[in-house]
């Protein structure tokens, strides 16, 4: 499933969503719709958002993802946020932009741990 | 004296009459006559002026009164005479005396009169007092001394921006001689030259203007960094005549403030190694305070060799910061803001009893981060975050 340079795979019970590099506001807001959309369709538990190719962004893209975290959290998946780049982190910093509270790792493989303690622990308590 | 009328209103004046009255109104010129053995004939209110003798104490007395005792002995008031009589009228300069003993520099001209037979009658003698000439040109060969001797090039420049004088330190400095400055324009001295044109034209406008920086070209084609102080100068009507400009040369301190550069470029580097301790863990020692620019330096570092090692804890020790302050505290949690969008986070170690005091004192909120007085204990925090365990080896194999 693709739609021009966004990607949203299954892996398991997780959905892994790659951004493309320079995302522009349209393609962010196509990737919220794609997202939810993979949501519906299988009703994934986990959420991986690999940043590892984006080199910028801007406060619109920080905030849709914050509010595409909070809706798929809604529909029943945690997120967490992959791969970013120093550059980026610091700029986003820097910018003031807040990415809330939302779990972040070093790279997806670090994400997929993340993401498999995290749903383990809401099993047990569940 | 009689007084004769044209028939207008008009007063007709005979020509002594005319005389008369001209050498009684000057005062600036001592105009005197001599009768032929050199005693004083006539007198003016020029000759009271300059010498101090009234006219009623000095008619008939000799004229050697007004040279001073080494003329006198010298035989230099009959000499003059001697010269008047053969060579007819004679200018020259020399002391004089005053009657109050003072001496002043004269400019004297002195002329025989002879009747239409052409026997000597006397003499006139016309004397200037030199003196403001001399005390003006004193005055004005030490400001020109002061001038000459300055270290700074001066320079003076005229509202066309051509150069109108210089000094030895300005040929020195251009490499180029005072005669090939002046009347050039001065614009063609430096690197830039629309940038010097400017710089006097503001000067003209704004009356001066204090450190403004200029490349000067030298002759031998290399370039001296200076500094420019300039105003406008006037002449006694108060009309502005040019610029007055000196330059100081700052090669020696920009020298100086690029070392300092290079000097703070290389404390940046030496003082944000981050350091790999182990798989997952990174190091790295803060040293010295967190100013903007550091900060920058120190957290683009941290940040990549994060990503690079991939290591999801950063051990930052402030052990070597001496005083924190609220800045320096925002800097650092922008930093581990930063560290944590990454997908790490930080372990502030090093913690020491007066930086403590001083965080709870500022009120500054550092409750969302891990922190430990010593990198060891630090470590050990790290260690736990991986799920890593120290064992000491078992004692047989």
């Amino acid at each position: 499933m693709a739609y021009g340079n966004i990607s949203v795979i299954k892996v398991r019970d997780i959905l892994l969503v790659t951004v493309p590099p320079d995302p522009d506001d349209l393609t962010v807001t196509e990737l919220q719709e794609q997202v939810l959309q993979a949501m519906a369709v299988h009703e994934a538990k986990g959420l991986i958002f690999n940043l590892s190719t984006v080199d910028t962004i801007d406060s619109f893209f920080a905030r849709t993802v914050t509010e595409t975290v909070k809706m798929a959290a809604l529909m029943g998946g945690l997120t967490v946020l992959a791969g970013m780049r120093a550059s980026v982190a610091i700029t986003t910093t820097q910018l003031g932009l807040s990415l809330g509270s939302t779990l972040t790792a070093l790279d997806v493989d670090r994400a997929m741990d993340l993401l498999g303690t995290a749903l383990r622990r809401e099993e047990s308590s569940a | 004296m009689t007084i004769q009328t044209d028939g207008s209103a008009n007063i007709v004046l005979g020509a002594e009459q005319s005389f008369r009255l001209l050498v009684e109104n000057v005062t600036d010129y001592a105009i005197i006559m001599l009768d032929p053995s050199g005693r004083i004939a006539s007198w003016n209110p020029g000759a009271e002026k300059i010498t101090g003798y009234r006219q009623d104490e000095i008619l008939g007395q000799y004229f050697a009164r007004f040279y001073t005792p080494e003329s006198v002995n010298n035989g230099d008031p009959e000499q003059e005479l001697k010269q008047a009589v053969e060579q007819g009228r004679f200018e020259y300069e020399g002391w004089r005396m005053r009657k109050d003993g003072s001496r002043f520099c004269a400019n004297i001209v002195m002329s025989p009169l002879r009747d239409p037979q052409g026997t000597l009658i006397g003499f006139v003698k016309i004397t200037r007092d030199l003196t403001d000439k001399k005390t003006d040109k004193k005055k004005a060969d030490y400001a020109r001394s002061l001038i000459e001797a300055s270290l700074d090039p001066l320079v003076t420049i005229a509202p066309d921006g051509k150069i109108t004088d210089v000094n030895a330190a300005t040929e020195a400095a251009t490499g180029r001689s005072r005669q090939a400055l002046i009347g050039t324009d001065f614009c063609e001295y430096f690197t830039d030259p629309e940038k010097a044109r400017n710089g006097y034209q503001q000067v003209f406008r704004e009356g001066q203007v204090r450190d403004y920086p200029l490349e000067l070209r030298r002759r031998d084609g290399g370039t001296t960094p200076v500094l420019y102080n300039a105003s406008v100068y006037r002449d006694e009507n108060g009309q502005v005549v040019g610029v007055f400009a000196a330059a100081r040369d700052i090669t020696e301190r920009k020298r100086a403030e690029e070392r300092i550069r290079q000097q703070g470029r290389e404390i940046l580097e030496l003082s944000t190694p981050v350091m790999q301790v182990w798989q997952g863990v990174v190091a790295v020692p803060l040293i010295g305070t967190l100013d903007s620019q550091r900060t920058q330096q120190f957290m683009e570092r941290l940040l990549e060799r994060i990503v690079e090692t991939n290591s999801p804890v950063a051990l930052v020790d402030i052990m070597g910061v001496p005083t924190i302050d609220t800045q320096t505290a925002q800097h650092l949690i922008e930093t581990i803001t930063a560290v944590r969008l990454l997908g790490a986070q930080v372990v502030l170690t090093g913690v020491r009893p007066a930086i403590a005091q001083t965080l709870v004192h500022l009120g500054i909120d550092l409750s969302g981060i891990t922190t430990r007085s010593s990198l060891a204990a630090g470590l050990s925090v790290a260690l736990d975050l991986l799920n890593l365990q120290v064992v000491k080896k078992s004692a047989h194999r």
